[in-house]
């Protein structure tokens, strides 16, 4: 948990400085795809606070939105189509589709579809990348040398 | 279900406490403890973004180099364009020139005159006008008032010229001066100078007289200049006399030629 909050947190300041890219919703949207659990929504919560202090956003509003797609990732979870970790890919696209609706409807700003397909691909890696960070320790099939 | 019952729960108690949190910063109720957290989030963020230009800093010259080097090919090339463009427009002009300088001379009004150029000579001047262009065999070949010589050859693009220096060049021709005119027979001999021949010993000519063509060539017009008188050759005991005449320029140095089409 404490490499996962403080991942979070670089993150977050690599969101707000350096990087044109919604890390933390990816990282949420991957994380909750990943391993279900309320500590989901409390980091979404708090992280979402974390990037419109940084950003000089409204309090609130990012933490809303990604209530939201934790939520929708949790509930899609639960669905036997969960089983097929690409369908991780279609929900992220959705996701971040609807997120740029949103935008365009708040602030009058065209869609931009190339940023969703990037979003999705970072989605995915990040998923892998934590898939490989959870099994690290877990043993596979013992080899058995025959006699 | 009892799980995701209790998920929802949780998600409508942080979305209530996030919309709290929008209505309080709203109405900037939440400026004091926001301003409180910036003084320890920007130095950090000032600190990332820094490094983050200067990394990129690092890298940017291989673009730059990069950018560079196209942008120079494409200067180069540009470049040479113009200057291929330039030289054109220089010829261009020159020929524009020369043909309103012979439109003084030979009037357009009286002769349709083809400019060409001089693309080679040995025994015969080329030119780079042939058939294509309404060339014909038998044709005058001017420079200004200047008669240059004759097509005697005719391809599709390449012409070739009878000089007036060339053995089996004849032409009628006279020389003028103060007192008279004297008339001949102009024959060619190889190199700079021709021999006027068959003239009277009464009819005066002199050194320094210029030659003139007779006109009664067919297509040759009258009063083209051939040369000037060189040298008077002629015994007493001879029924004609003859002049060496050299010519007023060298052909190599000819830019433009003009065919006298009709």
């Amino acid at each position: 948990m404490k490499t996962l909050i403080f991942s979070l947190i670089c993150l977050s300041f690599l969101q707000s400085s350096l990087v044109d890219l919604d890390l933390v919703a990816a990282f949420l949207i991957a994380r909750s795809f990943a391993s279900y659990g309320q500590s989901n929504m409390y980091l979404a919560f708090g992280f979402g606070l974390l990037i419109s202090l940084l950003t000089g956003g409204i309090l609130g509003q990012s933490s809303l939105v990604y209530l939201i797609f934790v939520l929708i990732t949790q509930l899609i979870k639960v669905l036997p189509i969960h089983a097929n970790w690409l369908t991780i890919l279609p929900l992220s696209l959705g996701l971040f589709f609807l997120q740029q609706i949103f935008i365009n409807l708040a602030y009058q700003v065209s869609i931009d579809l190339k940023t969703v397909f990037i979003h999705s691909l970072l989605v995915l890696s990040i998923y892998v990348l934590l898939k490989f960070w959870d099994e690290r320790f877990v043993a596979g099939k013992e080899l058995k040398i025959k006699r | 279900m009892k799980i995701l019952a209790q998920d929802l729960k949780l998600f409508f108690l942080l979305s209530f406490i996030s919309l709290i949190f929008l209505a309080l910063d709203k109405f900037t109720l939440l400026k004091l403890p926001k301003s409180l957290a910036q003084t320890i989030t920007i130095p950090i963020q000032y600190g990332l973004y820094q490094s983050g230009k200067n990394l990129a800093k690092q890298f940017e010259f291989i673009f730059l180099a990069r950018h560079a080097a196209q942008q120079n090919l494409a200067l180069k090339e540009q470049l040479a364009d113009l200057l291929s463009e330039n030289a054109r427009l220089i010829q261009e002009l020159a020929q524009t020139k020369a043909l309103v300088i012979q439109q003084e001379s030979l009037s357009p009004k009286t002769f349709n005159l083809l400019s060409a150029r001089p693309v080679g000579v040995s025994r015969y001047l080329l030119i780079d006008r042939g058939s294509s262009h309404g060339v014909s065999v038998g044709q005058v070949v001017v420079f200004k008032e200047n008669y240059i010589g004759q097509i005697q050859q005719v391809s599709e693009k390449i012409s070739q010229v009878l000089l007036s220096q060339d053995p089996d060049s004849k032409i009628a021709v006279y020389a003028q001066n103060s007192v008279g005119r004297a008339k001949g027979i102009l024959r060619g001999r190889f190199g700079a100078q021709s021999l006027m021949d068959k003239i009277l010993h009464l009819e005066p000519i002199s050194v320094g007289d210029l030659v003139y063509s007779e006109g009664t060539e067919g297509r040759l017009p009258r009063g083209l200049i051939l040369g000037k008188v060189s040298k008077v050759l002629g015994r007493e005991n001879e029924i004609f006399k003859q002049a060496e005449i050299e010519s007023l320029f060298d052909i190599s140095d000819l830019e433009l030629v003009f065919v006298v089409r009709d």
